[in-house]
Order: structure tokens, then C-alpha cells, then sequence
């Protein structure tokens, strides 16, 4: 089923009733519909870190059908591929800004299934993925519902997943095991004929190995009175970690300049002790029938993790050579400093035909460090190339 | 043994309990309460257009929330699902 684009071409000229009517039929709320367009689309997008860091590219690809009236599948998959430098969490030789970096390969290979049904009022959608990596290996799955109510004014989406992992651990004889669980509840409501929001809150936990394998801390230790060697650990994180966060966004169509806003808002907290804020803004511009032109920006700022130290000598905290997730916790990935990161990008997508879309964008992805202690090398810089796509019918 | 996962695992079932009830409580209320419709099937035609469809892209979406994620301790809120990786 197609949505039908009968409003684009009737935004800015009076509306004749057969075309009313048909549009009262065919369109429902804008909403996270689980129907969408029968089509095939691919994705390449480039990631490239300045001085040299990380570079990963990324192809997706994905297929959607609808089965029989009120069903739809959707098949996906991803290959991406990292290549680059990305800090160890040792810190800055004295004298240096620079943290040291190691080189790090990585491929990996995801693939998704999803299957929606629509009854009336009520869609449900079930989801089941799988990714590979070498030293990484994970299952997930979510059900999820959207009931339409209230005359489509409001839509509740209720939402549950899982992720079953596998994590290969320097100094463990087997994979480890790491879970994920997760649940949403929100809102879309119909605000006007130009404007709708969205609410959204979730919850989740992880438990098992939930340090990242590949990051160290450095110990000064005295192997011998008044003689010290800096000797290399692996982090150790907590073994659970509780997330929450509130998600809140608002759509509203400027009719007369063929334009719309789309703003967004999440407020993220967890165990771990990070909070976190996140505004993204987008104008989406109409050029004419067939293209859209987004200009967006988008800033995000976390606290650090309670057990972030960028220097462990400055702590009587003495690592053990295998974590197992009992404290003391100690970790110097940077990922859970006090940060922010600033990104703007522009997107154009065009329609060429009623059987093919193309898209291409370019964002600039900024992250600094909060904390005064922390070298601004440990934060990337980078550049976001992505073109699609998309074949319908 | 309880262990710290089980307390855990525990309070989450508890979690997921009580926002099951609170979400059968607001479902109760919208629906007896049958809030006035403040737009029509007829009104819908700016709604519809592609610039106000949130999921209009959702590939690239994807790839777009992989690059956060795998660089930010904070994730999700819009919606859940999806392999674990990796990168964080």
C-alpha cells in the first residue's frame, strides 16, 4: 500500500473533494507506521576521522514488501568495515598533548528481519537481527505496537527488546555473555493540521561484560621499593547498567514557504552516573515538487561516567589483571568523559521519478572534552558522506 | 545466591510490571474519556507530505544513529530493537 504523495502536489492549490476524499481515506496520522512503500534501497556512507583516526564505511541495503492486504517484510542488512587509529586510554606521554593511539581493524556483517501486521486500530511489528563481528557476536529482537485511537488524533507505541551478546575478552578462555533488555512507552498526538509530537519514555538495562575489551587504564606500580613500571590494564566496568531517557519531538509544516520543522529533545540518565541532553533541529525545504533540501544541527553533552579517570595514578585505585565487573571500577575510554559533540549537515533528496529517489548528505561531527583534564587529541573530529538509493513500486 | 544481575533482572521485571499497569490506566482513560478529535481525515493533507513523515528515511537513519552510538554513552529514546555491536 502506498501512503499516496497526494499532498505534496496539492499543498498550494484549492483541494477538490474526490482528492479530499481520497486523501481522508488513504492517509493516516504521521506516525512511526510500520507500512511503508513497496521498494529496495541501498546506503554508503563514509566516516572519516581527521588526523588520520578511524575511517569506517558502511553499506546498507534493504527490501520492503507488503504480503497479502495488511501484511509487510522488511529484510535488511549491513557490512561495515573500521580501519584507523582510536586512543588506547593511556594518557598523554608528560610533556604531550597527544594520547596514545593504536591501529584497530574491524569488519562487521548485520542483517535484520521484520515482520508487521495491521489489525484496524492496532499494528504489531516483530523484529529479529543478527550481527558478526570477529571478536563480537550478537541476537536481538523487539515486538512492537502502535494503536491508533481517538479518531488517529493519538497513537500509543508500546515497545520491548532483547539483544543476547557475545564478547571475546583478552585473558578469557570463552566468549562472555552480555544482555540487553529494553521497553518504551510513548505518545503521538495530533496537535493540529500542521503539527503533531511525540512523547517517548524508556528503560533499559545491560548486565554481563559491559567493559570495552579494547580500551586500558595505566598503573604506575612498584615492582621493587622506589622502582615503578607503568603497566597496562583492561577496564572494569560494573556489571549491570540501568538506562532511562525521555524523548520528546515536534513536528510542525509551514504550508506557505513549503517547509517544515522537526525538533527533537532526549534527556538520558544511568547507573553509570552519565547525563545526558541531546537537542536536534531540521528544516526540511520543498525546491520545487521534487526535491527536499535538510540543513540540520544537532548538539549533544554527556556528564562522566563516575568511574571515568583520565589518569589512574591520581588515584590509589590498584586495577586486578582480569576484571570481573566488582568494584573498584576504573575506565579511561574517553566515551565516558564529560563531553559534548556539535554536528551540522545538510541532506538533499530527490525524486526523480514515482520509481526512484536519490539522496545524498554531508554532516561535520565535532566531540570535545568538559573535564579540563582530558587532551582535546582524545576527541574525534569528522566527516559524514553518505549517498542512497531507492527503487519503488 | 542473589546476585547484583538478579536484583537487577528483579527490578526491571518490577519496572516493566508497573508501566504495563500505567500504560493499561491511561489506555482505560483515553478510551472511556473519548478526547474530542482535533483534526479530520479531510485536514490531513500538510501531514501528509513527506517532510513531515519522521520515518521518511530510515536507512539512513540507521546508519545516522550507528555513528552516535558507537561514539556516545547515551542511545536510544526513539524507539528500541536492533543487534548489539562491538563499537560500544
Amino acid at each position: 500500500m502506498s501512503k499516496g504523495k497526494s499532498g505534496l502536489s496539492s499543498r498550494t492549490r484549492p483541494i477538490a473533494p474526490c482528492a479530499l476524499l481520497t486523501a481522508a481515506l488513504a492517509l493516516s496520522m504521521p506516525r512511526p507506521s510500520a507500512r511503508a512503500d513497496d521498494s529496495v534501497a541501498y546506503k554508503y556512507e563514509n566516516y572519516r576521522e581527521e588526523d588520520g583516526r578511524i575511517t569506517v564505511v558502511t553499506e546498507s541495503g534493504s527490501v520492503n514488501e507488503d504480503i497479502a492486504t495488511y501484511g509487510h517484510i522488511q529484510l535488511s542488512g549491513t557490512i561495515d568495515a573500521v580501519a584507523g587509529a582510536t586512543p588506547t586510554g593511556r594518557p598523554a606521554a608528560p610533556g604531550s598533548d597527544q594520547v596514545p593511539l593504536t591501529q584497530i581493524y574491524s569488519r562487521r556483517k548485520a542483517w535484520n528481519g521484520d515482520y508487521s501486521e495491521q489489525f484496524r486500530n492496532f499494528n504489531i511489528d516483530a523484529t529479529f537481527d543478527e550481527s558478526r563481528e570477529s571478536d563480537y557476536v550478537s541476537w536481538g529482537w523487539s515486538v512492537t505496537t502502535l494503536t491508533d485511537f481517538n479518531e488517529k488524533n493519538t497513537t500509543l507505541r508500546v515497545a520491548v527488546a532483547g539483544t543476547d551478546d557475545r564478547v571475546a575478552v583478552n585473558f578469557e578462555p570463552a566468549y562472555l555473555p552480555k544482555h540487553t533488555k529494553d521497553a518504551i512507552i510513548g505518545v503521538t498526538q495530533l496537535l493540529g493540521p500542521t503539527t503533531f509530537a511525540t512523547l517517548n519514555v524508556s528503560s533499559g538495562l545491560s548486565t554481563g561484560y559491559l567493559s570495552e575489551p579494547y580500551k586500558i587504564v595505566e598503573k604506575s606500580v612498584e615492582i621493587l621499593p622506589n622502582v615503578f613500571l607503568d603497566e597496562s590494564f583492561g577496564g572494569n566496568s560494573p556489571n549491570t547498567r540501568q538506562r532511562e531517557s525521555v524523548y520528546a519531538s515536534l513536528n510542525h509544516s509551514f504550508v506557505r514557504v513549503h517547509g517544515a520543522v522537526e525538533g527533537v529533545y532526549r534527556f538520558y540518565t544511568d547507573s553509570y552516573g552519565i547525563v545526558a541532553n541531546t537537542l536536534q533541529v531540521s528544516w526540511l525545504q520543498h525546491l520545487g515538487a521534487n526535491v527536499i533540501l535538510t540543513p540540520s544541527f544537532r548538539y549533544y553533552t554527556q556528564t562522566a561516567a563516575r568511574f571515568y579517570y583520565y589518569d589512574l595514578d591520581e588515584t590509589s585505585i590498584m586495577p586486578v589483571r582480569i576484571p570481573i565487573g566488582t568494584a573498584p571500577y576504573y575506565t579511561s575510554d574517553f566515551r565516558l568523559s564529560a563531553e559534548d559533540a556539535t554536528s551540522c549537515g545538510l541532506k538533499v533528496a530527490w525524486k526523480a521519478s514515482n520509481y526512484l529517489q536519490l539522496d545524498a548528505s554531508y554532516e561535520r561531527y565535532a566531540m570535545r572534552g568538559r573535564d579540563g583534564v582530558t587532551p582535546a587529541s582524545a576527541y574525534p573530529t569528522a566527516g559524514i558522506s553518505t549517498v542512497g538509493i531507492k527503487f519503488l513500486w | 545466591m542473589v546476585t547484583e544481575s538478579t536484583r537487577s533482572h528483579r527490578r526491571f521485571a518490577k519496572a516493566a510490571v508497573a508501566a504495563a499497569l500505567a500504560l493499561a490506566a491511561v489506555f482505560q482513560c483515553a478510551c472511556s474519556t473519548a478526547l474530542p478529535a482535533r483534526v479530520h481525515p479531510w485536514e490531513r493533507a500538510a501531514l501528509a507530505d513527506d517532510i513531515m513523515n519522521p520515518d521518511r528515511d530510515p536507512l539512513g537513519a540507521a546508519v545516522a544513529e550507528h555513528v552516535y552510538f558507537s561514539r556516545e554513552a547515551a542511545s536510544g529514546g526513539r524507539g528500541v530493537g536492533g543487534a548489539g555491536c562491538g563499537c560500544n
